[in-house]
């Protein structure tokens, strides 16, 4: 075996190359199988699972992922520009009879370059939604729990009394959706759901809490506005879609500290 | 033409293992890891130093992401595993005089790594510093894994680096060897000299040349997932964010400005997509350092103009001058050893490992890999 020289002038021990190899094999395992080990799509049937091996040997990766932070799969949200709508946010901030005390926009104007910034990838957390699947048979809660609740994107009173049946009026453009939370169970079937992530639901909630602290506020509410990425049909001589540039605009709620 | 003798099983074998032991454990001269430390610590203190303004809204446990969000991320499943472990920011939980502290301390480590001052611990302190303050989920960036990669593979280096010079101090040992590391070496040239050729530079650089294209190509593989990349419109998305287009702005693409635009663009998208997939073969061949460095230069311009990302650019052409060999680190050093007021930073070069004929260097304009040409 080919012997490499050390920097003191002598041949290496044959068992340090050895140590040393089986040491950087291990280490290029423990970084390849987090890029593996990765749902991948959308395909026409959907996202499809990551390959079995990598998925099974994801524990080589623990040490780099957890604890040296190198392990990574290196896939990016922003890689995805056309999947990804244009988020910002405000929160109004209420005091404790309800009375709105000051509005905030996100990502701010006045803000530096890198607060806004920072502003800018907390608001793109927020979005974008994803699908709710309704339960395919009823779900019965285990003795002494619970029943699982979800929550949901819904016009205002389109859960009300008559929850689990299509909304009876119609509403103006431009009204906000609000979060509906209720048991899996009684999820409607009538119309595709859409929901935030649960990331999304805790760092809108994280950051309504942090303003109530620094501005002295009894509650916060945190309206997102989304805006879909604009459409390049213009450059195939297409006309833009209606409503191309406008928001949509969804209430998580209020939230107190 | 005459074939060359095939080579038998043995023979094949045996020059796999050299390669691989060449590729790993030939001793180099450690200029590029030592260059490539300063520009790190450059970049590490223009992503570090802007949040001193805001630090506990940061990084606090009072912050954007306060320890109530910890504790509900703590119960969901399917979350990024690289985000949520630790962070020596955590220890400080909402006391900002300790945050303070920690966040200046942080600093200092950097300049003094960048500097080339006790680097075996300053390098440590370095890579903490790094990964303590990229654990926040709120502000969680496409910068942060290189950050953390080129963090980590420096401290790597910079641990064994000089470790099997005879004769050293307990201190010396801990700290490190920083006489021969101090940036300003060439100014007092007395007091410095030079480390010699390193096997712990080379490992430490490999690893990291291999770690980086390997991210290269996953990203570029992962772009072929979307159709945005396939259908070659990704700079138009890029190029025109929902809350900042206007209408005016798109109608100014009818034709026959949109048929220009859309060859435009779509050459941009595969020219991205053939540098990230095509990494590999052109980042180790000295002969297309314009390709592999002017590719690192477009990317820093349109992350920075067209994505407003001002930070991905300069970490991923940093991390692609560790592609660069230490004898064309030489080759620059002796060019700006002729300009004024560089030539005293320069100028130790008679103790320089490439001037001692070590071994180490390698040949500008061929294929090399560790000592071999």
């Amino acid at each position: 075996m080919h012997q490499p020289i050390s920097p003191n002038g002598g041949e290496l021990p044959r068992w340090l190359v050895l140590v040393g190899s089986a040491a950087i094999l291990y280490h290029l395992a423990a970084i390849t199988l987090p890029i593996l080990d990765m749902k991948s799509g959308p395909w026409p049937g959907g996202l499809a699972e990551a390959p079995a091996f990598a998925h099974s040997l994801r524990d080589i990766s623990t040490v780099h992922g957890r604890y040296l932070r190198i392990a990574h799969s290196y896939e990016f949200p922003s890689n995805r520009p056309s999947d990804l709508p244009g988020v910002e946010f405000e929160v109004r901030l209420k005091d404790a009879k309800g009375n709105v005390i000051q509005t905030l926009h996100f990502p701010d104007p006045h803000a530096n370059l890198w607060v806004r910034q920072r502003q800018d990838l907390l608001a793109r957390n927020l979005a974008p939604d994803q699908p709710l699947e309704p339960p395919r048979a009823e779900i019965l809660a285990a003795p002494g729990q619970k029943l699982p609740t979800v929550s949901f994107w819904a016009l205002p009173n389109e859960l009300g009394p008559n929850a689990g049946n299509p909304p009876v009026s119609s509403f103006p453009e431009n009204t906000p959706l609000h979060l509906q939370t209720m048991e899996y169970n009684n999820v409607p079937r009538y119309r595709q759901l859409m929901r935030p992530t649960d990331l999304a639901l805790v760092l809108e909630r994280s950051y309504a809490r942090y303003l109530c602290r620094k501005y002295n506020a009894a509650s916060a509410e945190v309206l997102r506005h989304t805006r879909e990425p604009v459409s390049p049909a213009v450059l195939f001589g297409g006309e833009m879609p209606p409503h191309a540039l406008e928001d949509l605009v969804a209430s998580f709620g209020e939230v107190s500290p | 033409m005459k074939k060359p003798p095939a080579l038998s099983q043995p023979e094949t074998r045996n020059r796999f293992f050299a390669a691989w032991t060449d590729f790993w454990f030939t001793p180099s001269d450690p200029i590029a890891l030592s260059v490539l430390r300063v520009l790190a610590g450059i970049v590490f203190l223009y992503w570090l130093l802007p949040f001193a303004g805001d630090l506990q809204a940061f990084f606090g446990l009072g912050g954007w992401f306060d320890a109530r969000a910890y504790a509900e991320t703590s119960r969901l499943k399917e979350l990024p595993p690289h985000l949520f472990t630790w962070s020596a920011a955590y220890w400080c939980g909402n006391n900002s005089t300790l945050l303070i502290v920690l966040y200046w301390l942080s600093l200092v480590a950097i300049v003094l790594f960048a500097l080339g001052v006790a680097t075996r611990l300053t390098s440590v302190l370095t890579w903490a510093a790094v990964v303590s303050f990229t654990a926040n989920p709120a502000v969680a960036y496409d910068a942060d894994p290189f950050l953390q990669m080129l963090a980590f593979y420096l401290m790597l280096g910079h641990l064994f680096l000089g470790l099997q010079r005879p004769g050293q101090s307990p201190l010396a040992l801990v700290l490190g060897p920083t006489r021969e590391t101090w940036i300003l070496g060439g100014v007092w040239p007395r007091r410095c000299g030079a480390l010699p050729p390193s096997i712990a530079s080379n490992l430490a650089l490999r690893l990291l040349q291999i770690h980086f294209a390997i991210a290269m190509v996953a990203t570029g593989l992962h772009k072929l997932q979307t159709s945005a990349w396939w259908s070659g419109l990704a700079p138009w998305f890029y190029l025109h964010p929902p809350f900042h287009t206007t209408l005016s702005e798109i109608r100014a693409y009818a034709p026959p400005n949109a048929e220009m635009s859309l060859n435009l663009y779509s050459l941009t998208t595969y020219a991205v997509l053939a540098w990230q997939i095509g990494f590999p073969t052109f980042a180790w061949r000295p002969w297309l350092r314009p390709l592999l460095l002017g590719g690192a230069a477009f990317g820093w311009l349109s992350t920075a103009l067209a994505m407003q990302m001002p930070l991905v650019g300069p970490v991923l052409f940093v991390l692609c001058l560790a592609y660069v060999t230490p004898m064309e680190w030489r080759w620059l050093e002796n060019k700006l050893a002729h300009l004024p007021l560089l030539d005293r930073l320069c100028g130790h070069e008679s103790a320089s490992p490439a001037r001692q004929g070590v071994k180490g260097g390698t040949r500008v304009g061929a294929i090399t890999v560790g000592n071999r040409t």
